[in-house]
C-alpha cells in the first residue's frame, strides 16, 4: 500500500564502517508519529543509549523531512536536524530552509540516519538511489560558502542541496550550525556533532515525486490558507519588514533584551530596526520555496564609506538582531550585517554565540574579568571590533573563545574558577541552552515555555507572539502552563509535518482543524484533532523522556536566576520578574497537562500506556523507583 | 488637544512620518483617536488598524503614556490627555 505524503524509505548510513542501507518506512511508525520530529524521536530514543557523549561515535545525527515537504502544502520548505546536544546534553532538534531538504525527499528519502565517525573528512551525496561517502578533505577549513560552492563545482551540478559546517563546526564549537544556502539550522550544536563524525556535508540531487491522495482538494486548502494568511495585515508588516519588526514592537514594550538582560529597552533600538534595514540594505524580499510570504531579506551594505562595505546576507532576522545586535550593545546596522554574515560563514549559532558574548561582555564591563581574560580585547558593550574578533577566535577557538566556545554555562564555570569568582549569574541559560530574545520576567509564557521545552530556553517550542501582540495578557500567570503544553503540541505536530511556524497566524496557536486537514490532506490518514493530539504528546513524552533518561528532573526545568530576582529596571516593563513562585504555579500547571509526576518531572507511566508508549512506560517506571 | 503619535512599520510608510501631531477633541478617548487618524490617512492605514466589524484588531497594541491598551486586556476606550505621546504598535510574527 501506498503511503502518501512519504518516501517510505529510512537511509542509514554509518561512517565509521562505511556501510550504507535503507529500511523501509512502516505505515503504523508514521501513522504514531507522523513524521519529521516524530520520526526522528522515536529514532533517537531507540538509538542512542543513556550517557552517549554527544561527540561520540555512537551519537546519531539525523536529517529529516516531514510529509508536507516537496508536496504544495503552504509554507512546508524546511527540514530538520536532530541529536543529542553538545551544548545541553538533551534531545536537540533545528530547522532549516535550505534546498537540501526537498532534494532529499525528492532523492527517496523520509531520514537519513548517520552514525558512527569517519576516519577522515567526508561528504555524503544522495543523488537518488546511489548514495556514496566521498572524501572532503580539500573542503576542511573552508567557510560554508565556499564549501557548498565547491561541492556543487565537483558534482557539475548548481542545483545540488548541500548543508555542511564551516570552521566552527570543525572545531567542535558547541553550538556551531549547519548551512544550507544561507539559511541556517542554528540551535544546539548540530554543526558540531557533525565535526564530531568528520562529516563536512552532506548534499543531495532527488528527482522522485510525492505522492499525495488528492491533489485538487490540496491545492483548495493552500489557497484557503493563502487567502486567510493575506487578509491578516500581520501578513503585509512580516512580508515587507520580517521578523525583525519585533525589535521597535518589544523595544516599546519594554520587552527588547539589552545588554547580556540587565535591561530590557535598548537605547540604540532604532539604529537597528528592520524600519531602517527595510529603508537602507534591503535590496531583495524573497520566499522559501512553496511559500508565498517574502520575508527573507537580502541584505547587502553599498556604502563604499563605511567600514562594512560589501557585506551581504540574508537577514539580520530578528533573533541575529537579538543575538549579534541588542544583547552585545551593538548599535550599527552596518556591523548587524557583517556579523550576521561571518556567523554564517564560520558556522556559529547566532544566539548562542551572542549570548557567549554578552556574558563576557558584561563581566568585563563589571571588572570580574580583564584584559588579561580577554586576550587584551576592550570587550565592552557595543565594540563591534571586538564583537567581530570574538566571533573569529571562538571558531577557532583562540584565548577567550576557546573558553566561550564551550557554551555559555560552562565557560562561566571555567572562568570563575580562573577568576575566583563566581560568574554563573550572568551566564543566560536553561539546561546549558543560551537564552532566546523574548522576555520570561514580561512574557510570562516564556518562563515557563524556557523552563520545560526539551532543548532548553528556546522560542520555538512555546511561541511568545501572542503575549507579545497583544492577543493574550502578557503579565498573568494562570493558565500559562496549560497553554505552554498546548503551543508546544502544536509546534511538534509543524516539526513532524514540516510546516514553518509562521503558519501560526493561520492555523493558530494551538492544534486546530486547520492542521487537521493539512495532515489528512498530504497522508490520507484520515484522523481527527484528538488523534492529531495524541501524536503530538506522544512526541513531545519522547522527547522528555530521553532528557529523564539522562538524570534531567524538574530541578533542571527552571529560568536563570536574573529573570526570577531581578527586576526590569526601566521601560513599560519595569518592575517585573518572573519569581519562583510564580515560575512553579505554571510549572505545576504544566505537569498536570503534560501527564507528569510534579514532584520530579517524571512522565506517568500510564500517560505513555494511553498513548501505547509502553516500552517508554515501563523505561519511566524504573526512574520513578529509582527516585524514591 | 493635540497628542503626538508614534508609527512603525508600514504606517510609517503610509503617513511619512516616524511622529505626528494630531488634534483631537478634548475628551477624545484611543479608539476616537485612531478613528481620526485612519480618515485622514485613507483606507490602508484603516486596514491595518480595524477589522471588518469596525473594531480594532486584536494584535493592535497601543500605548498612551504609560498605558499598555490591548483588546483583551484594557480596550481602547481610555481617555487621551492634552500633549499625551501615544504609540501604535503593529503586530509581530515572531522569529
Amino acid at each position: 500500500m501506498k503511503l502518501y505524503g512519504y518516501m517510505e524509505k529510512i537511509l542509514h548510513v554509518n561512517l565509521s564502517e562505511e556501510k550504507i542501507w535503507t529500511e523501509p518506512l512502516k505505515e503504523e511508525f508514521a501513522r504514531m508519529y507522523l513524521g519529521g520530529n516524530g520520526f526522528a524521536a522515536r529514532i533517537l530514543y531507540d538509538e542512542v543509549k543513556q550517557g552517549t557523549d554527544p561527540f561520540d561515535s555512537e551519537n546519531r545525527i539525523i536529517f529529516f523531512t516531514g510529509p508536507a515537504n516537496g508536496t504544495i502544502a503552504p509554507m512546508a520548505a524546511k527540514f530538520g536536524i536532530a541529536f543529542k546536544s553538545p551544548g545541553t546534553n538533551t534531545w536537540m532538534d533545528t530547522y532549516c530552509s535550505g534546498s537540501f531538504g526537498y532534494e532529499l525527499k525528492y532523492a527517496g528519502y523520509d531520514c537519513l540516519v548517520i552514525s558512527g565517525k569517519s576516519k577522515k573528512p567526508v561528504y555524503l551525496f544522495m543523488d537518488d538511489d546511489n548514495v556514496e561517502i566521498r572524501d572532503a578533505c580539500k573542503f576542511w577549513g573552508r567557510d560554508t560558502f565556499k564549501t557548498q560552492s565547491m561541492i556543487k563545482n565537483e558534482l557539475k551540478d548548481d542545483t545540488i542541496g548541500v548543508a555542511c559546517i564551516g570552521v566552527g563546526g570543525e572545531n567542535l564549537v558547541r553550538y556551531a550550525c549547519v548551512i544550507s544556502d544561507q539559511r541556517a539550522a542554528g540551535a544546539g550544536g548540530a554543526g558540531a556533532v557533525m565535526g564530531s563524525k568528520n562529516l563536512k556535508a552532506v548534499a543531495a540531487r532527488g528527482t522522485k515525486k510525492v505522492a499525495i491522495p488528492d491533489f485538487n482538494k490540496l491545492v483548495e486548502l493552500v489557497q484557503k490558507v493563502v487567502k486567510t494568511f493575506k487578509a491578516n495585515p500581520g501578513y503585509k508588516v512580516h512580508g515587507r519588514y520580517g521578523s525583525g519588526a519585533g525589535v521597535l514592537r518589544l523595544q516599546k514594550i519594554g520587552a527588547l533584551p539589552a545588554n547580556n538582560w540587565q535591561e530590557e529597552v535598548f537605547d540604540y533600538a532604532e539604529e537597528i530596526s528592520a524600519e531602517k534595514q527595510h529603508e537602507k540594505y534591503v535590496k531583495k524580499n524573497v520566499c522559501c520555496i512553496s511559500c508565498f510570504v517574502p520575508c527573507s531579506k537580502y541584505t547587502v551594505v553599498d556604502d563604499p564609506s563605511s567600514p562594512y562595505y560589501g557585506a551581504a546576507t540574508v537577514g539580520p532576522e530578528y533573533e541575529g538582531q537579538y543575538g549579534l545586535g541588542t544583547v552585545v550593545g551593538n548599535r550599527s546596522l552596518e556591523a548587524l550585517i557583517k556579523a550576521d554574515q561571518l556567523s554564517d560563514y564560520y558556522g556559529l549559532g547566532q544566539i548562542s554565540a551572542g549570548v557567549c558574548i554578552a556574558f563576557a561582555m558584561e563581566c568585563y564591563e563589571k571588572g570580574l574579568i580583564t584584559k588579561k581574560e580577554t586576550d587584551g580585547l576592550d570587550l565592552r558593550f557595543g565594540n563591534n571590533g571586538a564583537l567581530m574578533e570574538m566571533l573569529r577566535k571562538i571558531a577557532y577557538r583562540e584565548g577567550l573563545g576557546d573558553i566561550l566556545a564551550e557554551g555559555v554555562k560552562a565557560a562561566a564555570e571555567k572562568l570563575s574558577k580562573i577568576v575566583g569568582k563566581d560568574l554563573s549569574y550572568y551566564a543566560l541559560e536553561a539546561k546549558g541552552m543560551e537564552v532566546a530574545g523574548h522576555s520570561p520576567r514580561s512574557v510570562k509564557s516564556q518562563a515557563v515555555g524556557w523552563a520545560i521545552t526539551s532543548k532548553g530556553s528556546t522560542h520555538m517550542d512555546v511561541r511568545p507572539y501572542a503575549e507579545e501582540s497583544g492577543e493574550i495578557d502578557r503579565k498573568t500567570v494562570v493558565g500559562k502552563g496549560k497553554l505552554a503544553k498546548d503551543c508546544q503540541d502544536r509546534t511538534a505536530i509543524e516539526d513532524s509535518l514540516i510546516i514553518c511556524r509562521f503558519e501560526e497566524r493561520v492555523g493558530g496557536l494551538f492544534l486546530t482543524q486547520t492542521h487537521v486537514d493539512i495532515v489528512n490532506l498530504v497522508t490520507d490518514m484520515s484522523i481527527d484533532l484528538k488523534e492529531l493530539i495524541r501524536i503530538a504528546e506522544r512526541i513531545n513524552l519522547l522527547e522528555r523522556a530521553f532528557n529523564l533518561r539522562e538524570g534531567f528532573r524538574r530541578k533542571d526545568d527552571t529560568i536563570p536566576k536574573r529573570f526570577m530576582e531581578e527586576p526590569i529596571p526601566k521601560g513599560l516593563s519595569k518592575g517585573m520578574v518572573t519569581p519562583r513562585q510564580e515560575l512553579d504555579i505554571m510549572l505545576d500547571e504544566y505537569y498536570e497537562a503534560r501527564g507528569c509526576d510534579k514532584r520530579n518531572g517524571i512522565i506517568l507511566p500510564e500517560k505513555l500506556r494511553e498513548l501505547g508508549v509502553n516500552d517508554v512506560a515501563r523505561d519511566m517506571e524504573k526512574l520513578s523507583k529509582e527516585e524514591y | 488637544m493635540k497628542v503626538k503619535v508614534e508609527l512603525f512599520a508600514n504606517l510609517r510608510e503610509i503617513v511619512g512620518k516616524k511622529e505626528v501631531e494630531e488634534e483631537i477633541h478634548e475628551g477624545s478617548t484611543v479608539f476616537g483617536l485612531v478613528k481620526h487618524m485612519a480618515k485622514k490617512y485613507g483606507k490602508e492605514f484603516e486596514s491595518f488598524i480595524f477589522d471588518e466589524n469596525g473594531e480594532i484588531q486584536a494584535f493592535i497594541t497601543i500605548l498612551a503614556g504609560e498605558k499598555e491598551l490591548t483588546k483583551v486586556t484594557s480596550g481602547f476606550n481610555v481617555e487621551l490627555k492634552e500633549g499625551e505621546r501615544v504609540a501604535i504598535l503593529l503586530p509581530f510574527f515572531g522569529g
